[in-house]
């Protein structure tokens, strides 16, 4: 069995999707309070003209983590033409239905309405736009910003889901490689999650390492097409150090950049601190030292050990080198093929 | 044309002694030298343009004896000797600088003649080994060649019969003369109308000679070769020669000679014709000689021997049991090619109908229409490959399972291009435990590329490593080697449900087949042990124009034609 084969493994347990039954209830409360909101903004006068999922389940590139909660991102639009020109009018109508519906901790952060539902293990954020002729604008504000603090700022949410999922850079087998983009996205999130403090892990952005990983991804294909994700994840690991996000400061610490490649185009890491920048970029260089090591190890066994260390136990270590591989079928029922003679 | 005088000049001042000449108004130079005491004079006719290597000629050749690569015609009545320095498209000739060329071509034929002349013993071996040749520079021509079917070569009087009347061209218009243990009986009866479709010419006594002697400078010494060489066979030859063959009388008699000489056994032919239109028995001595016109007449030799190896085909696949499933246009083409390397049983499983589609990127021509393919394409090869022993089924690959054929067999090729019932196949020798090496070859569409992988069961690496699924490791619905991402529509559809076919040109069927068929005698000549792929890449040209992805493997595949090992790490077959 290859190294792939425990990667693959590996990503099988971390994964989460929206379809997935652990995220049944959390799906379930998704279109409950989706319903719940529409509803409330129509009878208000501001009718949701659209909606949609942003974030990791977008994108496909949630991943499981125990200690914390699942989290929703629904983005929801009403039209430009009649807006209110205060954005927090329309966020406080959603807030009011969030606390209405029972969720806890709900407040009205910068860029969304947020809450949590304690007993589903359920964080919830939505942010609200306004649309015109496919432009979006955020509503950014806090419950009790000043005037010169909220507003109706450009964005283009859209457009960034739709940079993570491109594939069109890559030729052949481009769909195979925006794959294992996403998993080694999955895989330096769990990485994160199992490395850093709880304090520090929620200052590393996963948007951050999102950007940061479809900017610099090194696809790694064997010649039957088979991906072999340890030396991809090596490859982008090492071109996120050298790809200018991280600048030195004096004595050690580094500030981590990572700009927004769509509107608002905003630095991701904007008010970091050089804590969290420096234990990035250390942690960072680690771990791309570790993968080396992994990468020029020839047992097994002893790679798995290496990568226990980087990603923890759901990264399993087999007992043996040479365990006998069980006849595994594909699970799909039929495949278009080009075969024929 | 380079003047005579600047050639005289040139070589003259190599040390030459060379001389111009004005030859009836052609120019020619003259060259003057001395081999082990023999004086030599070459003379070199001039030519316009230098399209080959110069020629020299040998004046008075009689004058030096019977040399090796001299061969004696005239020339207005005149005797030269032509010397053979090289088959003319041997040598790659310098026509930019024609001096360097004459001299070089100069020297080559001084060196042949130098050798002869005073190499006795190489000047003997070298007549002998191209006898052939030799021969046929006394042959006459006028008449219709004979065709012998004959292995063994032993003594043995036969019935030699007329062209069939009307045919000018293949075997039918040739003298057809067939031992009587030739193993190409059923196939000159079907094919070349043997005794009921032709007229008696006359009698041919094959003779297998003990002794051999070079074969004569002209066609006035043929006789008197004749009988040189009948006082040299051993007696007992000589004896059955006389008591069973020499007292039928006939008007006709061909006398086919065998012997060893150091290039192998060469195959040489006398023609005897009655003068006086009365019958006469066989000429064995000078008296009976005289009742009879002799003449060489050429032979052409059908056997294996003679045949196959000059075709590049080999004698040790003759035995091998090859069931090839698919006869479409890459099956068809490799049963082609398998026959022509010399593999002569060829099961050939196909019920599919030769349709008018299929003519432009298949081997059979019209008339096998409507006809199985399997079934037009054991036909077609036997027409070519005379011992062929192809056997045509109309069985499919799954309908083979459970024939006790299928472990007779030394390689089973499959080329159906379905990779759903070669995974059933596989599972299937997989499940019995059937231990026969199986090629599965098929191409892909719009000219990407095509596949073979061959799976010998004794080694590591079988067909399912080649389907080992990229993504999750599992046994996958399509190959790995594939060029083309699945799940695409990658046909085309002229005429509705049923009609669609995959775009690509008889060059990929047969670039494809040439792949499989090079796998698979190599297999079965023991070259190749380990399980194996081979692939060859096309153009992504039409493919991109169709609006269809080719894998990342197209696109880093530099491994065209390389035969590589087939052993996946994650096939759980062979892990």
């Amino acid at each position: 069995m290859s190294i792939q084969a425990k990667f693959i493994k590996f990503h099988d347990k971390i994964k989460i999707s929206r379809e997935d039954s652990e995220y049944k209830d959390a799906r379930e409360k998704d279109d409950s309070i989706l319903k719940a909101i529409k509803s409330t903004l129509k009878d208000e006068g501001y009718p949701v003209i659209e909606d949609f999922l942003q974030g990791s389940m977008s994108t496909a590139t949630g991943v499981k983590n125990p200690g914390k909660d699942f989290d929703i991102d629904r983005a929801i639009v009403i039209a430009f033409d009649g807006s209110p020109d205060d954005p927090i009018k329309v966020k406080e109508i959603v807030l009011k239905v969030l606390e209405d519906r029972g969720f806890k901790n709900a407040k009205i952060k910068k860029p969304c309405v947020t809450a949590d539902y304690a007993s589903k293990n359920l964080h919830i954020d939505i942010p609200v736009y306004r649309e015109q002729n496919g432009e979006y604008e955020l509503a950014v504000g806090k419950k009790n910003s000043s005037e010169g603090n909220k507003e109706w700022s450009g964005s283009d949410p859209k457009g960034l889901k739709d940079w993570i999922n491109d594939s069109s850079t890559h030729l052949g087998s481009a769909s195979k490689k925006l794959g294992q983009y996403k998993r080694i996205v999955r895989y330096l999130k769990r990485w994160r999650d199992h490395k850093f403090s709880t304090d520090v892990a929620k200052k590393v952005f996963s948007i951050g390492l999102t950007v940061m990983a479809k900017e610099q991804f090194s696809p790694s294909l064997d010649d039957s097409d088979k991906a072999n994700d340890l030396v991809a994840l090596r490859n982008t690991v090492n071109a996120m150090l050298s790809g200018g996000y991280f600048s030195y400061q004096d004595n050690d610490p580094y500030k981590v950049r990572v700009y927004l490649p769509k509107s608002p185009w905003r630095d991701i890491f904007d008010g970091s601190s050089l804590n969290t920048g420096t234990q990035f970029y250390n942690k960072l260089k680690s771990l791309r030292d570790k993968l080396d090591k992994a990468i020029d190890e020839t047992d097994l066994v002893k790679q798995c050990k290496i990568l226990n260390q980087v990603f923890g136990n759901d990264f399993e270590v087999p007992s043996s080198s040479f365990n006998m591989k069980k006849a595994a079928y594909a699970t799909a029922g039929a495949s278009g093929t080009s075969q024929g003679a | 044309m380079i003047a005579s005088e600047e050639i005289v000049e040139h070589l003259n001042s190599r040390g030459f002694d060379c001389k111009a000449l004005d030859f009836n108004g052609a120019g020619a130079i003259t060259v003057s030298l001395e081999i082990a005491g023999k004086k030599i004079d070459l003379i070199h006719f001039l030519i316009s343009e230098i399209t080959h290597l110069p020629v020299f000629l040998l004046i008075n050749p009689r004058d030096i004896g019977h040399l090796a690569h001299v061969l004696i015609f005239k020339i207005a009545d005149v005797e030269y000797g032509s010397i053979c320095v090289n088959d003319k498209d041997s040598v790659s000739v310098n026509f930019n600088m024609p001096l360097l060329a004459i001299e070089e071509s100069l020297n080559r034929h001084i060196g042949i003649l130098d050798r002869a002349v005073t190499d006795p013993d190489w000047n003997r071996k070298e007549l002998l080994r191209e006898f052939k040749s030799c021969w046929l520079n006394v042959c006459d021509f006028d008449e219709r060649p004979v065709l012998l079917t004959n292995d063994s070569g032993a003594l043995e009087e036969i019935d030699v019969y007329k062209p069939v009347k009307n045919f000018k061209f293949g075997v039918r218009s040739y003298y057809l003369a067939q031992s009587e243990s030739t193993d190409l009986a059923a196939a000159a009866k079907v094919n070349w109308q043997d005794s009921s479709g032709r007229n008696l010419a006359g009698k041919a006594v094959i003779l297998p000679l003990t002794e051999i002697e070079p074969a004569p400078l002209e066609k006035e010494q043929l006789t008197t070769w004749y009988l040189s060489v009948l006082l040299k066979q051993e007696p007992d030859l000589l004896k059955k020669l006389r008591e069973n063959y020499g007292r039928w009388k006939t008007h006709e008699y061909w006398i086919v000679f065998n012997a060893q000489v150091p290039s192998g056994t060469v195959w040489f032919c006398l023609y005897f014709k009655s003068k006086k239109g009365k019958k006469q028995s066989l000429p064995l001595t000078e008296a009976q000689l005289r009742h009879w016109k002799a003449k060489a007449v050429p032979i052409r030799l059908f056997n294996k021997e003679a045949v196959l190896p000059r075709g590049g085909a080999s004698l040790d696949l003759a035995a091998s049991k090859v069931a090839l499933i698919g006869a479409g246009s890459v099956g068809s083409e490799i049963a082609h090619k398998l026959s022509a390397a010399g593999i002569q049983n060829l099961d050939i499983y196909d019920n599919d109908i030769y349709q008018i589609d299929n003519l432009y990127r298949h081997i059979l021509p019209e008339e096998y229409l409507s006809l199985e393919k399997s079934y037009g394409l054991s036909y077609h090869l036997a027409r070519q490959f005379l011992w062929s022993k192809a056997f045509p089924s109309k069985k499919t690959l799954l309908e083979l399972r459970n024939s006790p054929l299928i472990s007779s067999y030394d390689l089973i090729v499959i080329a159906i291009g379905s990779p759903t019932h070669e995974r059933l196949f596989k599972e299937y020798l997989l499940e019995t435990g059937i231990k026969v090496p199986v090629i599965n070859t098929w191409l892909e569409g719009f000219g990407v590329g095509g596949h073979a992988v061959l799976d010998i069961p004794s080694s590591t690496g079988c067909l399912l490593c080649a389907y080992v699924c990229p993504d999750t490791l599992t046994r996958g619905l399509n190959s790995h080697l594939n060029f083309i991402e699945p799940n695409q529509d990658v046909t085309i559809n002229m005429s509705g449900c049923g009609e669609q076919f995959i775009s690509y040109s008889a060059i990929c069927s047969a670039q494809t087949a040439l792949i499989a068929s090079d796998l698979a005698i190599k297999c079965l000549e023991g070259k190749i042990t380990g399980s194996s792929k081979v692939s060859w890449k096309g153009s992504e040209h039409d493919a991109l124009a169709y609006g269809v992805s080719l894998t990342n493997r197209f696109y880093q595949f530099s491994d065209s034609l390389q035969v590589k090992p087939l052993i996946h790490e994650d096939c759980d077959v062979c892990n």
